[in-house]
């Protein structure tokens, strides 16, 4: 039953416009990150590349497939404890909330525009400007 | 103000920030809620048992980015919550925050001011409606009389992050004090009360481990804090000094819909003086809750937890209590949470909840028991409170 489950999932997260792929701004010289670094990133924790250029997350609603897909696939969380880590910094002073853009093509333009951004579009999506970053382990 | 240290603190970590002011635009947040609650039988709302609207909670909070690795942040609230706390609006926190170390495996922040207690599962969202999981948490660890204390402190605090291969690692240390106004030394002490109660230091610790891979974190925390009280002129009570220690563990594991926390805890309270001059007492304390939350499709969740609190593990059920006139019921309490919430619109909540609670140990005044008010053993509170968020 697992197998099959899991069988599924590889099946509808490899149809055309629902798998997502974490992109960054071309601006970025990091393309490699680790689960850890992007919860780091994406919990607002870190807030410079190594660089020193500063961070910029960009992301959908939390309610959207594209959102969903990202947390659970490559955070390994799920969309309800990211909006949890958000609020808990925002309102006790501890940390910034990234900016949201209600669409793919708002967000993708936004990518685009923003050095040091990092987020995540559809497959596919991806123009010259943004880079796509893959997942090691150490 | 809170405190002399406030300004001390908040001086020091200017010193931070003077390079580049106004670097950013600064963040602005905020929360407004607004409800109705009763507790028949209790002092726990009102001393009438009445329905009441005394369920009001503003805030509103902002952060600036001052320079490349300086923030200042602060929140004002106005709370409304009848004798569960002091009517009327605080500064919640106003810190600098400086980073430390900000890198891909380990950042590292100070904060220096009035910063936000960060050493329990709830501690720092405890104070906006729609970041605790229940509109009265559970009273064993997030007593309400100790509220303003608890929240936060002036002096200085650290945070810090380590990813690591094996999972991640939460720290935090933070130093500081409270003052003590008349309105909440009357809510913790005694309603006779004229002098003044002082927080001398409170000093805590805890880490927080998320292997990776897995759902759960479990975190322990560590608290010393004293305080003293100097009598007015023509009062009942003496000079007492009062120290007390927690140390308490703390699980929470998140699934799809499933998400259960627990703290368990044990508190050293010692108490010289204060009643009578000579008078020393110390007792150990025992509690926690295990709080459960499932959330269904559609913004809708249901909330649980049984929570348990003896003020003495020498004497669970308060029967020793008799010795001193009070009834046995002063010295535990216990209770069943039910209740819903439901995301109306985007950034709109309503939730409602139903406490049955056996005993009155975490009821105000701490240290001088209402016993006029207080004479059940069995009593219950409903709470409903419709919160917005921006």
């Amino acid at each position: 039953m697992r197998l099959l489950c899991s069988l599924c999932c590889l099946l509808f997260l490899s149809l055309p416009g629902l798998a997502v792929e974490v992109v960054v701004h071309s601006s970025v010289s990091e393309t490699q990150l680790t689960t850890a670094q992007l919860r780091a990133i994406f919990s607002m924790r870190q807030t410079r590349w190594a660089d020193g250029q500063a961070i910029q997350v960009l992301v959908l609603p939390s309610e959207t497939t594209q959102h969903n897909l990202f947390t659970r696939n490559y955070l390994k969380m799920f969309p309800y404890q990211l909006d949890a880590i958000w609020h808990r910094q925002r309102f006790s002073g501890i940390g910034g909330t990234p900016v949201q853009y209600a669409t793919v093509q708002e967000l993708q333009a936004a990518l685009e525009r923003t050095p040091g951004a990092i987020g995540y579009l559809p497959q596919g999506l991806r123009s010259a400007e943004l880079k796509v970053v893959t997942l090691y382990e150490k | 103000m809170k405190s002399n240290n406030f300004g001390a603190a908040l001086t020091l970590a200017a010193t931070f920030s003077l390079p580049v002011m106004a670097a950013e635009q600064p963040e602005w947040h905020g929360f407004i809620a607004q409800g109705l609650a009763q507790a028949s039988d209790s002092n726990a709302i009102n001393n009438s048992g009445k329905l009441s609207a005394a369920l009001t909670e503003i805030g509103i909070n902002s952060r600036w980015q001052l320079t490349e690795r300086v923030r200042l942040a602060g929140q004002v609230v106005y709370l409304n919550g009848g004798n569960r706390y002091p009517e009327g609006a605080r500064l919640d926190y106003l810190f600098v925050d400086l980073s430390v170390i900000d890198t891909f495996d380990h950042q590292l922040n100070l904060y220096a001011g009035r910063y936000k207690n960060q050493h329990w599962l709830f501690s720092s969202t405890r104070d906006v409606p729609f970041t605790r999981p229940s509109i009265i948490l559970p009273q064993s660890v997030y007593y309400d009389t100790f509220r303003d204390i608890a929240v936060g402190s002036d002096g200085i605090a650290i945070k810090g992050f380590l990813q690591h291969d094996l999972g991640e690692l939460e720290y935090n240390w933070s130093y500081g004090a409270t003052s003590i106004n008349t309105e909440q030394s009357q809510l913790l002490l005694s309603p006779q009360v004229s002098g003044k109660a002082r927080q001398k230091y409170v000093h805590q610790a805890s880490v927080f481990w998320q292997p990776a891979g897995s759902q759960a974190t479990y975190g322990i925390s560590l608290l010393d804090s004293e305080f003293n009280y100097r009598p007015g002129t023509v009062e009942p009570f003496s000079y007492g000094e009062v120290s007390i220690q927690r140390v308490m563990l703390n699980w929470r594991y998140q699934l799809e819909n499933w998400e259960l926390a627990a703290e368990l805890m044990q508190e050293r309270l010692a108490i010289d003086g204060f009643y009578l001059p000579g008078f020393s007492r110390s007792q150990s304390g025992l509690g926690g809750y295990l709080l459960a939350k499932y959330r269904f499709n559609q913004g809708l969740s249901f909330i649980s937890s049984l929570d348990y609190l003896t003020r003495d593990k020498d004497d669970k059920r308060g029967s020793q209590l008799a010795d001193q006139g009070i009834p046995a019921h002063f010295g535990y309490q216990q209770s069943l949470m039910l209740g819903l919430s439901y995301d109306v619109a985007a950034n709109w909540r309503l939730q409602a909840e139903h406490h049955w609670v056996d005993g009155t140990g975490r009821l105000s005044p701490s240290l001088v028991p209402d016993l006029v008010v207080n004479q059940q053993r069995y009593w219950q509170v409903w709470a409903l409170q419709l919160m917005y968020w921006f």
